[in-house]
């Protein structure tokens, strides 16, 4: 029982649902004083919720530091007489124990949101309703959305905070309390998502347009508030990265000798320093007008529902590349290990991610095409909208380059980034029809944009994501994942990904509209929904692999030395997994992070902890 | 360079105040009498941020990335 | 082989990181005063109270130049004159807080919530209140009697901090006082 409640996570739950339900008595009572209905749900239960936060925070332990701090006072750290399991289930700052937080929340959400969209392909499989009423369908997809882009952010954060501060020689971010802090900011939000399928759901997909969401059942409200959250947490992350990469980086590593998955977590974190502010606004817009009456979005009042896509998008389209670019930068970390030849075009492919980043930010409006933007704006978002292709273009002719002529051992994570690249080409090439005005009118809301964003996600986030566990995995544990059972995965995975999609394409030019729980039987849309919804299943099927195998090789797999790969980059020459503070002394950076097939290229000196200068190569 | 002291660095920022002052009540007399006054105060807020930014917050800090 | 240790130049670390949510949280404004031109252009009520509004920017002002005058003593060790000033500035922002109150009640008559003017008005005043709020609340904890050692110790960052802090707080007002009072 002691140890329990030694777990900062126990008396984390304690205090928030003391601190909520208090919240919302003090609620009812100053409602009741005011003459008002005592029980009202929408704001009882938002003001509990975000009390509830932060006494969760409070007795997790999150605002000790900040308060000792205030009071004059300064403790030391001291951990390392805990296990090491525990760690995770507590306020811990080590950036590798947060990264590793990150990634299990993060699967654990796409693990819900999965299912949530099995059950609804099971319904559109056939014309008819058979299993769902319409209403729930719509907010097991809302739901499905929003919970998969939570978790995509969750997997980059956790990415970028396992690999940037081992990646650029330092001992950890470089705030490591706001650290923990952005991530424990989350298990809150996700509980709220959890809470809004009981709480009656929403039915506006995840965008949450007004009018629709400012009315919209309670369910609603809980979205709107775990987004909050997660974009706080997101926004505090991206503090972190940048300041960790301008401030941190081991003696020797310029800009451009950082390893491209550096630049590309750079570009990913300046989104959303600026960008996640507004979505911020929007949605916090959408709780006023629902529990305060504000008008932003009452057309019949003054307010104006374009103002929110706007404010929306401005977000939203830059969010794509927040969750891409990560899994972009993987791919270029993976690729010259597995080919032994340097990356081609370092600068370039360093210089595309940022304009990638610059580019991306001024196209939100091509998704407002149809929805009654001002006219003289969509040839001008038209425009940047293509213009985006050419940074892409620099990664993915980089990319051939340097598997051209290279010595290829096709291990799993290679196998993954490979399949990577051509679902990303897929689902660029597939982009450019919506990013058109006269073609976009045609398909906007069809299943072709489901199946161009899918691509573009599975692409840019999913198989890097799968390619950087089966690369970095060793490093993590000190254990490899089995080779076979990741091929096997791999195959199930890539298979089942086309046959889901590749229909979609077909489905949205024949009129298959997106969010729609029914259809007219006539269309003939039958078939190729069936064989959509069996690819759905081959893709939990795998995914369903991927987690046996994580766990089973947690617990006996091959043991890994530090390098296994022979990879040049800084974390593998420590050991597997990593020390607590990283390096013992500041490595010494002096050459490109690629040197590949060059006799003779080192990147760093690393120093072992007690003994002579380790060359890394 | 030696540092100037105390006093004048206290004198300086009594300065750029009597500075701000001044494209406060400029702009509240451009709001409050001219219509159409949106561009005149555009252009008006940039030194007002200008002063806070450059002399109360050293926004060239930024530019050091050794610190002081 | 010697190896170097690890230095960290920790102010330059958190002034950065400081710099860096400040820009982003001018953001947050930067979204709320694009959204009150794309629903209302320059409209402007006549009932905003003129008078009030440039007493609250002048309070705001001053309240900057002491929160200027307390960190500038306090980075020379004039730590009399910095508690003065700090306290001054905190008392200058209740005040302004006091004024936005004012300004509230009777808004709510002349253009409610429930119209867009008093939509967007309301937004932006009660989210740069909070931040005055936060603002004051900061500025407090420096005034704090743990804080003493530190600051005898030459340690001056935690002020910095909060002081940097109090006047993004005015730079947005700087925005927001002609957006809500002045266009036309």
């Amino acid at each position: 029982m002691t140890i329990l409640f030694s777990l900062g996570i126990v008396r984390g739950i304690i205090w928030g649902l003391a601190s909520g339900g208090v919240a919302a008595g003090i609620v009812m009572a100053i409602r009741s004083g005011l003459g008002l209905p005592m029980w009202s749900p929408g704001p009882v239960t938002g003001v509990a919720a975000l009390v509830g936060t932060l006494g969760f925070l409070t007795g997790l332990g999150a605002f000790n530091y900040w308060l000792e701090w205030a009071l004059g006072r300064q403790k030391e750290e001291h951990h390392a007489d805990q296990p090491r399991w525990r760690r995770y289930f507590g306020f811990d700052t080590n950036h590798k124990t947060i990264a590793i937080q990150y990634m299990v929340t993060s699967f654990l959400v796409i693990v819900v949101a999965g299912i949530y969209q099995l059950i609804d392909r099971l319904e559109v499989s056939a014309p008819g309703m058979q299993y769902i009423s319409p209403g729930t369908y719509n907010s097991l997809m809302s739901l499905h959305g929003i919970m998969m882009l939570g978790a995509v952010l969750l997997g980059v954060s956790g990415m970028i905070n396992y690999l940037v501060p081992l990646m650029i020689g330092a001992r950890d971010m470089a705030f490591p309390h706001l650290n923990a802090l952005s991530y424990w900011v989350t298990p809150p939000a996700v509980l709220l998502l959890l809470v809004s399928l009981p709480a009656g759901g929403f039915d506006t997909g995840w965008t949450a347009y007004p009018p629709l969401s400012a009315r919209a059942p309670l369910g609603m409200q809980f979205m709107l508030l775990a987004f909050y959250l997660v974009g706080w947490s997101s926004i505090l992350g991206s503090i972190n990265f940048l300041t960790t990469i301008f401030k941190m980086r081991a003696p020797g590593m310029g800009l451009f000798r950082m390893p491209i998955f550096v630049w590309t977590a750079l570009s990913t974190a300046i989104l959303q320093l600026i960008f996640t502010q507004f979505i911020a606004m929007a949605f916090l817009m959408v709780l006023l007008e629902r529990l305060l009456g504000l008008v932003f979005f009452a057309p019949d009042k003054g307010g104006n529902v374009i103002l929110f896509q706007h404010l929306f998008w401005f977000y939203s389209h830059p969010a794509v590349y927040i969750f891409v670019l990560p899994g972009l930068g993987v791919i270029s970390e993976v690729l010259p290990v597995f080919a032994r030849k340097p990356l081609f075009g370092y600068a370039a492919v360093a210089l595309s991610s940022l304009g990638i980043a610059g580019g991306g930010a001024v196209v939100w409006g091509h998704h407002m095409f149809a929805a009654g933007i001002e006219d003289v704006l969509r040839v001008p978002f038209m425009i940047t909208t293509l213009l985006v292709a050419v940074p892409t273009g620099v990664k993915i002719f980089s990319w051939l380059a340097t598997l051209w002529m290279g010595k290829i051992r096709l291990d799993t994570p290679l196998l993954f980034a490979l399949t990577a690249i051509v679902v990303f080409l897929v689902g660029g090439i597939t982009g450019v029809p919506n990013g058109i005005v006269p073609t976009d009118l045609h398909i906007h809301d069809t299943y072709w944009v489901v199946a161009h964003f899918h691509h573009t996600l599975f692409g840019g986030f999913v198989f890097p994501t799968m390619a950087a566990v089966y690369f970095w995995f060793p490093k993590l544990t000190g254990r490899f994942l089995n080779e076979r059972v990741g091929k096997l995965h791999w195959a199930v995975m890539t298979v089942g990904f086309f046959i889901t999609y590749l229909p979609m394409f077909w489905l949205g030019l024949n009129g298959m509209r997106r969010r729609i729980a029914d259809y007219d039987p006539t269309l003939g849309l039958g078939p190729m929904n069936m064989v959509a919804t069996i690819g759905g299943f081959l893709i939990a099927l795998a995914m369903l692999l991927f987690f046996i195998n994580l766990v089973v090789s947690l617990w006996r797999g091959a043991p890994a030395p530090a390098n296994p790969w022979r990879s040049q980059t800084l974390e593998w020459q420590l050991s597997s997994p990593p020390p607590d503070e990283n390096f013992s002394a500041p490595p010494r950076v002096v050459g490109p992070p690629y040197g590949y097939g060059t006799p003779g290229s080192i990147h760093a000196v690393v120093a072992p902890a007690g003994g002579t200068a380790n060359k890394g190569a | 360079m030696p540092k100037p002291d105390l006093r004048a660095k206290l004198r300086l920022g009594l300065i750029v105040f009597v500075g701000l002052m001044a494209v406060e009540v400029i702009e509240y007399i451009v709001g409050t009498t001219i219509s159409g006054a949106l561009p005149y105060l555009v252009i008006l807020t940039v030194p007002g941020a200008g002063l806070i930014l450059y002399y109360y917050m050293h926004i060239e800090q930024i530019r050091h990335t050794g610190g002081e | 082989m010697q190896h170097p240790t690890f230095i960290e130049n920790r102010l330059a670390i958190n002034r950065t990181g400081l710099w860096l949510f400040i820009f982003s949280d001018a953001f947050l404004f930067a979204a709320l005063l694009a959204s009150r031109y794309y629903l209302l252009g320059v409209l402007r009520p006549q009932e905003v109270n003129q008078p009030l509004g440039l007493a609250l920017s002048i309070i705001l002002l001053l309240s900057s130049l002491t929160a200027y005058r307390g960190e500038t003593a306090a980075i020379y060790g004039d730590i009399r004159r910095f508690r003065r000033n700090i306290l001054f500035t905190v008392g200058m922002g209740s005040l302004f807080l006091v004024g936005v109150g004012v300004e509230w009640a009777e808004a709510f008559h002349s253009f409610p919530p429930s119209t867009a003017y008093g939509t967007m008005f309301f937004t932006l005043t009660g989210f740069h209140g909070f931040h005055v709020l936060t603002g004051v609340l900061a500025l407090l904890v420096v005034l704090l009697p743990g804080q003493k050692k530190r600051l005898a110790a030459g340690n001056y960052w935690g002020v910095e901090a909060m002081v940097k802090y109090w006047h993004f707080v005015d730079v947005a007002w700087v925005f927001i006082y002609p957006t809500l009072y002045l266009v036309s």
